[in-house]
């Protein structure tokens, strides 16, 4: 009888809490999904950071890395790894927010669209929790080891392949929007 | 057994508090834009008239009493379900496809919660005041349920809850939730607990009244234009694509932690 008793109260203070987060903590888009669009450039919900995947390549080339570990002294060689660690992770904190963005347009496209499919919607919700899930998997691996480049370009691939079809079908949508809704895709 | 000063100061402030809350809603025309809060409202009012009316002839330990109170308080949380559904309607409603989504499981969710507070009450024993005080806070629970889902509905896919309905919210969601705590303690410490039980009901309500007239201090603001829709192939050409590059972007993670 006191469990429930405590499995209530719990439920009671979580309660509040959430509801008083819902209501009362800022979110990331200003307004709603059509504001989020209309104030927005369509740009700001693409990636961004998967482009610099080529400047990513030359940091982690292999052959760098046994240069320095030949030739220069190894605290230096140490302090050049630990760099190269640092910039991989923010590459990667960089794809995550590339992530976050698709995820967004995804949802933005949901709340403007007259129909929406169940299953396309539980099954992007799932994704979202299981790319968190991964993500922060994948940078304690990082901590205690290193992604070679062919990983991390399958990942950029998988996000940048993404945006550049979003791009090419909604420069399509753009021309039969309303004029609120218009975006620029620039030349 | 008769009410002490205090207790009469008490029920007269969280009168006026109701009937103060009534006349905002009807002076700012509140009821063009929220029929069944206003309505919620005016029921306040009137079971205040009738249950004191009530202890009045009867006596407050009376058998009617106990049947009239109880019965005002069932009315008021069919009134006060609908006042939730009122809300998430006017957040969501606008966005067509995503309030048909959410509706049906807002609907699965609100006939789960009611039909698992039944069961509770029934489980509870053959007498009246306990299985009212376990049904009651069952109810209330799926109250706070609800409107939990229906904001996260709105958190999900970015949709402002204008400030008004999130004050109005707050107070439903507070009172719900503070009533599942508090029934929950009565049903396990009984009568001793019933004065503390009684003082924090009121206490409650009273803090919740507070919220409403915050959310009805200035007129209504304009109804924000309704969203420009897409055309129906933009979603259906995007979103599987979405779907299915997220799927492929997970999978590689997976490798690369493995």
């Amino acid at each position: 009888m006191t469990v429930s008793l405590f499995v209530f109260s719990g439920i009671s203070l979580a309660g509040i809490l959430t509801l008083a987060w819902l209501l009362f903590t800022p979110r990331h888009a200003a307004g709603s999904g059509a504001g989020a669009v209309a104030n927005s450039a369509i740009e700001d919900l693409l990636p961004q950071h998967c482009r610099h995947f080529p400047q990513m390549c030359r940091v982690l080339r292999a052959d760098d890395l046994s240069f320095v570990r030949r030739r220069a002294p190894w605290r230096l060689a140490r302090s050049w790894r630990a760099e190269r660690h640092r910039l991989l992770r923010r590459y990667l904190e960089g794809l995550v927010e590339d992530f976050l963005r698709l995820e967004r347009l995804a949802r933005v496209l949901a709340t403007l669209s007259p129909r929406v499919n169940r299953r396309q919607e539980w099954g992007l919700f799932l994704q979202g929790i299981k790319f968190r899930l991964l993500y922060r998997l994948v940078v304690l691996h990082l901590l205690f080891g290193s992604i070679t480049v062919p990983e991390l370009e399958r990942l950029t691939e998988l996000v940048s392949g993404l945006a550049a079809a979003l791009e090419q079908e909604m420069s399509g949508i753009g021309t039969s929007l309303a004029p609120p809704l218009r975006a620029d895709f620039g030349g | 057994m008769f009410f002490t000063s205090l207790e009469m100061l008490r029920w007269a402030l969280g009168a006026f508090l109701e009937l103060f809350a009534l006349f905002l809603a009807l002076r700012h025309r509140a009821f063009e834009r929220l029929p069944f809060f206003v309505s919620y409202l005016a029921l306040l009012v009137v079971s205040e008239a009738i249950i004191g009316l009530t202890y009045g002839l009867a006596g407050i330990q009376s058998h009617s009493a106990f049947i009239v109170y109880w019965g005002m308080q069932s009315l008021q949380l069919i009134f006060r379900a609908a006042v939730v559904f009122e809300i998430c309607r006017a957040s969501l409603a606008p966005y067509w496809g995503v309030w048909r989504f959410c509706r049906g499981f807002l609907i699965a969710v609100a006939v789960l919660l009611v039909a698992s507070a039944f069961v509770s009450a029934w489980r509870s024993g053959p007498h009246l005041s306990p299985f009212v005080v376990t049904g009651e806070r069952g109810l209330e629970l799926a109250i706070v349920g609800i409107l939990l889902f229906g904001l996260a509905f709105c958190r999900y896919y970015q949709i402002r809850v204008e400030s008004h309905l999130a004050w109005i919210a707050l107070g439903l969601g507070f009172y719900s939730a503070v009533q599942v705590m508090n029934n929950a303690v009565l049903h396990e410490l009984s009568a001793g607990f019933f004065p503390i039980w009684s003082n924090l009901r009121m206490a409650s309500f009273q803090i919740a009244l507070v919220f409403w007239l915050v959310a009805l201090r200035k007129p209504l603001p304009e109804r924000p234009p309704a969203p420009v829709m897409l055309g129906r192939n933009a979603y259906e050409t995007l979103a599987p694509q979405v779907n299915a590059r997220l799927r492929e972007l997970n999978a590689r993670l997976l490798e690369m932690w493995k």
